[in-house]
């Protein structure tokens, strides 16, 4: 039986070729799936905690806790306590299941000492200060002056270092030597001799300074060494009060083991309360666990329509092959083999087919997930830093369960063909050009019914959809799966509709065709239902592609625009300004500030133009009880240069608006809503007033919709705990204006630029520029791609895409290396009549156009009309919930015209094909014109 | 009555895997005279379709001449020779060989399409099915017709473009004895009704006394030939 399968798979190449591309494929594309979700994860998590590190500048992985033991009368309390913080700290790789990086334990006394025989009297007698000794101090400090105190009591001494900054605060200095205790009268007494002065080397790399050295300005501190053994030793017999600090290593954070760490984390909150356990990173890891399952359920369901096209790609490969194979099966059914054993023989091969598969696919799978990491838009890449992709457990086990579904879609069709013998083989063939059955139940109609009525649904509960995914909902899978069964429905229906098409053509010049595309129309009509599964494909091929460029390219976009139109410039930043007030303690219309140099910025390389722009969030209209209106002071000329405003949000240029407003020193446009709610009209006063308290009358000139840096609503969590919008006012006046009325007040600074905003960050590196507030639009945009929801969705629609065409490719040769290895004796037979090879030629590229041309532009069309259905759902689980524009369908025309031209670039490889074989038929072979 | 193709000295050899020449045809010096049906006659392997192959146009002799109608067309380009058989000849072959998507109207359509014809492509294509008694079954596939009709319809396609001459290459051998008897006396009409000529190849002794001229044929080599018309004369 071995024998027979390897004759099979050397006879049948191609086709085991494609079974086995397809395998590879399918196992590949579910372990990239798994592998690559999983480290978009590990990266999640990495960041979380390096933006923690940057935001705050300590160490993110931290959890501390204290315990102090009291001595009474010779008798240790709260023993237990510290035990308990004991084993807490130095097991953290058995609570958490993370290494520790570094374990600080910070000792003291916890009575206050009290220094006598003090060769100075400036000390302050009143300060309260401590006996102590932390753990490794050696390693992270720098000595200014001295010696680091010894590990032995030296001339009945206990040596000391002191904090640069307690050496002036206490007037102590090298050398000193005193008596101190506790109380007056009271044992024990300590003679201390102050050898050294340090400074703490605190970087923010450094997380040994996660207790500020600030703490230790009060505290002598002894040789570690010296100090656990005098008055820590175990089990301790002095009123020891300890910090107990220990870093978890986070670079050792894997997405499956954070869920224990924040259970872990919340039971030692809960049980030892005693111990005041404290820790920052649940709160990073609880927010990565929201976001992670939403990348996972997006990573998912992307990947949907591929996994299904694999495997019909599999069992239809697998069907061909098995009609390939039907006589023989006929012939080993009349020679006596049972039906389980041809069953057996179809077992053993795709046994070997899936696993070959799943060793090709395995390593492959880490190959497409760089693709899907380096991708940054829809077919298109950029080198980013190599995701770290892991191979364990779970991968395998993927694999392998693909591995096995594979065998088992390879198998089913052979249970059909395993009944059938040479007789009822016969009579099948003598039928065969009868409609699918999915045509002839009217399956398609209903998988567009189906598709069209989620489609309705979906819309019915747009609103609700969009509440859910601002509260954290992901993506809904029946949303997706919904655009899915919508493109699989159409295609199966253009395929009844297509055919009408050639057969019209056909009709139309039917008396005039040339011999080749008469006999090519004819075989076009006349195998329709055989070219369905290629043309389907096709269709189905071309329409994902442009839904998924369309989808991709919309979900960018749209982002990418909202960072742009919330920023209103390229850059957005407000400068620190000097004032007049120490601590703001001034009524705040006293306060005045000192206008920092504009026009430096002018001057800037890379800037293009720069405006100021005067903002205040809290401006009122009092006649019409309005607070928090947004107030914008603007240089008309300047702000047109300057800020980004999309075309054709504004029924005209909003140049006009800003020219009209030019007009008068008092024009200011407002929002339209201060029309629709308050009935406002152009030419209306109206006064408002700013936080200064200042009155000022404006003139409408232009209600607005949309203008640089405005959000018409502000979503917000109402008690109730769902978003709710409320309205928002803008009104825009000239800055000179605001600036007369208002007084000189810190305005923000609006800056074009040439694409670099390098002059910005090296003046800030420089320290001749210090802001308050930066917003820099590209910055944010380079960082919502490298999102993993974004970034992971762009990568799993470019690489199903790539899947997808691959399958294209290769399902297009094998219909038509068949279809023309069948019809060889046919144009033998053309030839040996007088039509020449490019005549058999044209009648091909004839079949093509009506074949392949109408399933390109029935795919175009469904593709085109997918995404204008779909794409406004999907964007709701991209968008953020204050997302101020109007959805717009990206045009990625650029993307489609790129998969056009890989189509046609894999149509022309085949033609090439096609030719050299159809070149290579003799025409007295092909006619076998007698036997020799 | 005149000859219409001459073949003179005809030598095909074909290119083996051990480098050697073997030779199908050995030196074949023979006339087809136009109006007669012509009777290639040999066991298989006796090279009598390669004969065909070179007379029809669909093959070129590795030497010798071969003139049609007095033009020497062994030295023609392929456009040249497409057109000949495209417009003067008719091809019949052994196996079956119709256009499996087209109806018999449309199969030999196909060939009146093919060959440019100027009149009624519809009237003529009818008669020619008429002439092979299939006028009943225009419209059938060929899938649904019998070997021996299928066969008729391929004639039928041959002929209806008033071709010069018709090669049939065993048109008789998938058939049994009357459908064989039956399809040579379609050829024998033909010479009568519309003046073509026939050229057939066949290895049935009994089909052998229909034809005018009668060459036999063994190992490449003509061995005999009988020109009955002559004899007649």
């Amino acid at each position: 039986m071995f024998q027979l399968i390897l004759q099979k798979l050397k006879t049948k190449k191609g086709m085991v070729a494609s079974l086995l591309l397809g395998t590879i494929l399918l196992v590949s594309v579910v372990c990239c799936n798994i592998i690559y979700t999983r480290a978009s994860l590990q990266r999640m998590i990495n960041t979380g905690f390096s933006d923690y590190l940057d935001e705050h500048g300590t160490y993110p992985m931290l959890y501390s806790m204290q315990s102090t033991l009291t001595v009474n009368n010779g008798n240790v309390q709260n023993l237990p306590i510290y035990n308990t913080c004991r084993e807490i700290w130095s097991e953290p790789e058995e609570l958490f299941g993370i290494p520790a990086a570094m374990q600080i334990r910070h000792d003291q006394l916890s009575k206050p000492l009290t220094m006598m025989d003090l060769p100075r009297s400036a000390t302050q007698a009143s300060a309260r200060l401590y006996l102590g000794s932390i753990s490794d101090l050696e390693r992270h400090v720098k000595m200014v002056a001295g010696t680091y105190p010894s590990a032995s009591v030296t001339d009945g001494y206990i040596e000391v270092m002191i904090s640069e900054q307690m050496m002036y605060t206490q007037s102590i200095v090298i050398g000193d030597t005193f008596r101190a205790i506790h109380e007056e009268g009271e044992e024990p007494e300590y003679r201390i001799k102050v050898v050294g002065v340090y400074t703490s080397n605190k970087e923010i790399s450094d997380g040994y300074w996660v207790l500020s050295p600030n703490a230790l300005n009060a505290e002598f501190l002894m040789n570690r060494e010296l100090f656990e053994k005098t008055y820590a030793a175990e089990p301790p017999q002095y009123p020891l009060r300890t910090m107990w600090y220990c870093l978890l290593d986070y670079s050792k954070v894997r997405p499956e083991n954070t869920e224990h760490i924040i259970t872990t984390s919340e039971q030692l909150t809960k049980l030892h309360s005693e111990t005041k356990f404290r820790e920052a990173y649940s709160k990073i890891l609880q927010s990565y666990k929201v976001n992670a399952v939403k990348v996972r359920t997006t990573l998912w369901v992307l990947q949907v329509p591929v996994f299904v096209l694999l495997g019909l790609f599999i069992y239809m490969v697998a069907r061909q092959l098995l009609e390939l194979e039907q006589s023989e099966i006929s012939v080993m059914k009349s020679r006596g083999a049972s039906r389980e054993q041809i069953l057996q023989t179809y077992l053993l091969q795709s046994g070997l087919t899936s696993a070959a598969g799943f060793l090709i696919g395995l390593p492959l799978a880490f190959i497409l997930c760089q693709i899907v990491g380096s991708a940054n838009a829809f077919l298109e890449f950029v080198s980013r830093s190599a995701l770290p992709v892991r191979l364990n457990g779970s991968v395998i086990a993927a694999g392998l369960g693909t591995a096995v579904f594979a065998i088992f879609v390879m198998v089913v069709p052979a249970f059909r063909y395993a009944d059938i013998t040479i007789v009822a083989q016969k009579q099948h063939k003598t039928r065969g050009n009868q409609a699918p059955w999915w045509q002839r139940y009217f399956l398609d109609l209903l998988l567009l019914g189906v598709s069209l009525y989620g489609l309705y649904s979906f819309n019915h509960q747009k609103d609700a959809l969009a509440a859910a995914v601002a509260d954290g909902a992901q993506l809904d899978p029946l949303l997706f799966l919904s655009s899915s069964l919508f493109i699989m429905g159409a295609g199966l229906v253009s395929l009844r509709i297509v055919p009408f098409i050639s057969r019209l053509v056909y009709r139309i010049g039917k008396e005039k065709w040339s011999p080749a595309l008469y006999s090519s129309f004819l075989r076009i009509i006349r195998t329709r239902y055989r070219q369905g599964f290629i043309m389907l494909f096709l269709i189905v091929t071309v329409a994902l592609g442009i839904f998924n460029a369309k989808s991709a390219r919309t979900i960018n976009q749209n982002e990418e625009k909202r960072i742009r139109y919330e920023i209103g410039a390229d850059v957005a930043l407000t400068e620190d300004w000097q004032t007049n007030s120490f601590e703001g303690e001034e009524n705040p219309s006293d306060i005045i500030y000192y206008e920092p140099d504009f026009d430096r910025f002018r001057v800037m390389d890379h800037v293009v133009s720069a405006t100021r722009v005067y903002i205040e969030k809290d401006a009122a209209v009092t006649s019409d009880k309005l607070t928090s209106v947004q107030l914008m002071g603007i240089h008309t000329r300047e702000f047109g240069e300057t800020a980004y405003m999309e075309e054709g949000l504004l029924p005209e240029h909003w140049y006009n608006y800003l020219n009209r407003m030019a007009a008068d020193a008092q024009n200011i446009i407002v929002s339209r809503n201060f029309q629709t709610n308050f009935g406002y009209q152009i030419g209306d006063a109206l006064v408002y007033r700013g936080q200064s308290g200042t009155m000022q009358r404006g003139i409408i000139s232009d209600f607005v919709e949309y203008w640089p840096g405005y959000n018409p609503y502000d979503y917000r969590r109402g008690s109730d705990g769902l978003y709710s919008q409320t309205e928002r006012y803008l009104i825009v006046a000239h800055l000179s204006t605001v600036q007369a009325a208002f007084g000189m007040r810190p305005y923000q600074v609006w800056i074009r630029t040439d694409g670099s905003a390098d002059a910005l960050y090296d003046a800030m590196t420089e320290g001749t520029l210090t802001v308050r507030e930066f917003r820099d639009a590209s910055d944010e945009i380079i960082r919502i791609r490298n999102n993993p929801v974004f970034q992971g969705t762009s990568g799993s629609l470019t690489v199903s895409f790539i899947v997808v065409l691959l399958l294209c490719i290769v399902g297009f040769l094998i219909y038509w290396i068949l279809s023309i290895q069948s019809r060889a004796l046919q144009f033998g037979i053309f030839r040996a009549m007088g039509m020449s090879l490019k005549e058999i030629l044209t009648g091909l590229v004839n079949e093509q156009v009506f074949i392949t041309g109408l399933s390109l532009i029935a795919g175009t069309g469904i593709g085109l009309v997918a995404a204008k259905l779909y794409v406004p759902l999907i964007m709701i689980s991209y968008a953020s919930y204050d997302q101020p524009l109007p959805l717009q369908i990206a045009q990625a025309g650029g993307d489609i015209t790129r998969l056009f031209v890989l189509i046609l670039l894999t149509i022309a490889a085949c033609l090439g094909i096609l030719w050299m074989i159809i070149s290579r038929i003799h025409i007295s072979q092909a006619l076998k014109l007698g036997e020799d | 009555m005149s000859a219409l193709i001459t073949l003179n000295k005809i030598r095909k050899g074909f290119q083996m895997p051990d480098g050697d020449t073997f030779w199908a045809l050995k030196g074949i010096d023979m006339e087809i005279r136009e109006g007669q049906l012509t009777i290639l006659r040999g066991r298989s392997g006796s090279g009598k379709t390669t004969l065909l192959n070179i007379l029809g146009a669909l093959d070129l002799p590795t030497d010798g001449s071969i003139q049609y109608k007095g033009e020497e067309i062994s030295t023609w380009s392929d456009e040249q020779r497409e057109l000949l058989r495209r417009h003067q000849m008719g091809f019949v072959f052994q196996s079956v060989a119709l256009v499996p998507m087209m109806t018999a109207y449309e199969n030999v359509e196909f060939a009146l399409r093919l060959a440019g014809y100027e009149g009624n492509h519809a009237k003529r294509a009818a008669e020619c099915l008429h002439m092979v008694g299939l006028q009943s079954r225009m419209d059938h596939m060929p899938e649904e017709m019998s070997g021996g009709e299928q066969q008729r319809v391929a004639i039928a396609r041959a002929i209806c473009h008033k071709p010069n001459v018709i090669f049939a290459d065993e048109p008789t051998a998938e058939l049994d004895t009357n459908t064989g008897l039956m399809v040579m006396k379609i050829f024998k009409e033909l010479i009568a009704e519309e003046g073509i000529t026939v050229v057939v190849s066949t290895h049935d002794p009994g089909l052998m006394e229909l034809g005018d001229t009668v060459y036999e044929i063994e190992a490449g080599e003509l061995i005999g030939a009988e020109d009955k018309t002559e004899d007649e004369a």
